[in-house]
C-alpha cells in the first residue's frame, strides 16, 4: 500500500472541504508540478559492526573481534530497525523538503511502506512504480548501517539512490551514495530507557539524507 | 474486529462468577497490547551486508517459525504470568489485547499499558540464537514511559528442532524477557 502525501494536495484538499462549508473561501491556487512524481522507499536492510582491536591482528584476530561482538550487534540491529522501521523511515523522509534539497522541481511524495528487495535495486533499471509521469523520480534508501570503530567511535551510515526518468522508462540519471553522521546516545546500555537513543537515531538518519542530498545537489552542479 | 481478552486476575477469576468478578474488578488496570507476531533479524557466518537481512526477514527461518509466538500463542504464555505485579501494579487487572495499539482508549485511573511493539527470534552464525523483545511501558497518569530492548538466549535451540519444544522453547523465552523488562522498568522508575 502507497500513502501519496502533498502538502499542495492536503491544503487543496482542506481548502475544496473548508469552501464547501464557506463558498467565499478563496479558490485553490492550481500546482503547476503536479505532474512531477518522487517516489521514496525504505531501506530493507540493517546492519550492525562494532570492531574493536582484534581487527589489527590478521584474519583470526578480526573473526574472534567480530564473534566477540556478534551477540551486541545482533542486538543493535534490532534496535536500528525498530526505531527505522519502515513508516518511521518514510515519515522521517516525508518531513523533510525532498524536492527542494534535491533541487529538483516540486513533485508529488510518495511514500511506498514496503522496501523494495534490496538485491533487485541495482539490477533493474526502469520504473519501480507504476506511473505514467512526465517528470518521475526515486529516492531509494538502499541500506542502514550502524558503525563503531575503535578509532572513528559510532556512527550511522545510510545509503541513498536518487533515480532521475524524466518521462523515460529507463533511469536517466542515477546518484548513489551513503550519507554518515556521529551518534552520540546509541545504542543504550542494557536495561536502559532507548527513547532517547531511538529519537537519535531518526535526527542522525535526517542528516544523512540531507548531506546526501548536498553531495547530489554538488554533482548535479559539476556535471552542467 | 479487536478481541479484548481479559486473561489476569485469575485467583479473583476462578474465585467468582463472571458478573460478579467485573463488579469486584479492580480500578487499577494493566493493558497488555500484544505484538502481530515473530519477527527474524538473522546474519550470515561472513558479516557483509549481503548477508545480513532485516526484520520480517524473508530468508530467515519462514517455515520453522511460521505460526510461532502468534498473539494467541502470547496470550497463552502471559496468562499464567503475574504481570501486573512485576510491573509494581500488584491487584491490578491484566487485559490482553490484540494489536494495533489503541492510543484512543480511555485510561484507568492507576496502572499501564504494556506494549509488545516487536517480537524478534535472531539468529547469527557467530553468536547463539536468542529471542529478543522491544516493549514499552507507558505507566497511566504523569510517569514517563519506558522503552528497552531485552534479550533471552535460545541455546538448546535448533532449526530442525520439533515444533513442540520449538514453540515450547519461544514461549519460555518470552516470559522470562518479559519478566527482564519489568525488572528494568521497576527499577528506572525508582
Amino acid at each position: 500500500m502507497i500513502r501519496v502525501l502533498v502538502a499542495s494536495i492536503a491544503s487543496i484538499v482542506t481548502a475544496a472541504s473548508a469552501g464547501a462549508q464557506a463558498p467565499t473561501a478563496p479558490a485553490p491556487a492550481p500546482t503547476p508540478a503536479a505532474a512531477c512524481e518522487l517516489h521514496v522507499w525504505p531501506a530493507e536492510r540493517f546492519n550492525a559492526r562494532t570492531t574493536g582491536w582484534g581487527v589489527g591482528f590478521g584474519l583470526i584476530g578480526a573473526l574472534a573481534d567480530s564473534a566477540g561482538h556478534a551477540d551486541g550487534d545482533a542486538q543493535r540491529r534490532t534496535s536500528l530497525s525498530s526505531a527505522l522501521d519502515s513508516p518511521g523511515q518514510t515519515a522521517a523522509l516525508n518531513s523533510l523538503a525532498l524536492a527542494d534539497l534535491l533541487k529538483q522541481q516540486p513533485a508529488t511524495v510518495v511514500l511506498h511502506d514496503a522496501p523494495l528487495e534490496r538485491h533487485t535495486v541495482n539490477d533493474i533499471k526502469s520504473r519501480r512504480a507504476t506511473s505514467n509521469s512526465p517528470c518521475y523520480s526515486e529516492l531509494i534508501v538502499a541500506d542502514v548501517l550502524y558503525q563503531k570503530a575503535a578509532v572513528y567511535g559510532r556512527s550511522l551510515k545510510t545509503l541513498f539512490i536518487y533515480r532521475q526518468f524524466g518521462d523515460a522508462p529507463e533511469a536517466k540519471r542515477v546518484y548513489k551514495s551513503w550519507g554518515g553522521n556521529g551518534l552520540k546516545i546509541f545504542p543504550p546500555k542494557p536495561g536502559e530507557d532507548i527513547q532517547a537513543a531511538n529519537d537519535e537515531l531518526v535526527s542522525v538518519f535526517k542528516a544523512d539524507f540531507e548531506e546526501f542530498a548536498r553531495n547530489e545537489v554538488a554533482a548535479q552542479t559539476a556535471t552542467h | 474486529m479487536r478481541s479484548l481478552w481479559i486473561a489476569a486476575c485469575s485467583a479473583a477469576l476462578s474465585l467468582v462468577p463472571g458478573t460478579v468478578a467485573l463488579a469486584q474488578a479492580p480500578a487499577c488496570r494493566v493493558d497488555v497490547w500484544l505484538a502481530d507476531g515473530l519477527e527474524t533479524n538473522s546474519d550470515g557466518a561472513v558479516r557483509i551486508d549481503a548477508h545480513n537481512r532485516a526484520l520480517r526477514d524473508r530468508d530467515g527461518h519462514p517455515s520453522m517459525l511460521a505460526g510461532m509466538l502468534t498473539p494467541a500463542a502470547q496470550r497463552s504464555a502471559l496468562t499464567g504470568m503475574d504481570l501486573p505485579g512485576l510491573l509494581g501494579q500488584a491487584g491490578s487487572l491484566m487485559v490482553l489485547h490484540d494489536g494495533p495499539v489503541d492510543n484512543v482508549a480511555v485510561p484507568a485511573p492507576c496502572g499501564g499499558s504494556l506494549v509488545l511493539q516487536h517480537i524478534v527470534f535472531s539468529h547469527n552464525q557467530l553468536s547463539r540464537m536468542a529471542l529478543q523483545g522491544v516493549f514499552v511501558w507507558r505507566p497511566y497518569g504523569s510517569a514517563r514511559p519506558f522503552m528497552t530492548l531485552v534479550s533471552t538466549p535460545l541455546p538448546h535451540f535448533t532449526v530442525d528442532a520439533d515444533p513442540v519444544s520449538a514453540d515450547s522453547a519461544l514461549r519460555g523465552a518470552l516470559v522470562r524477557n518479559l519478566e527482564q523488562f519489568a525488572g528494568y522498568a521497576v527499577a528506572a522508575r525508582r
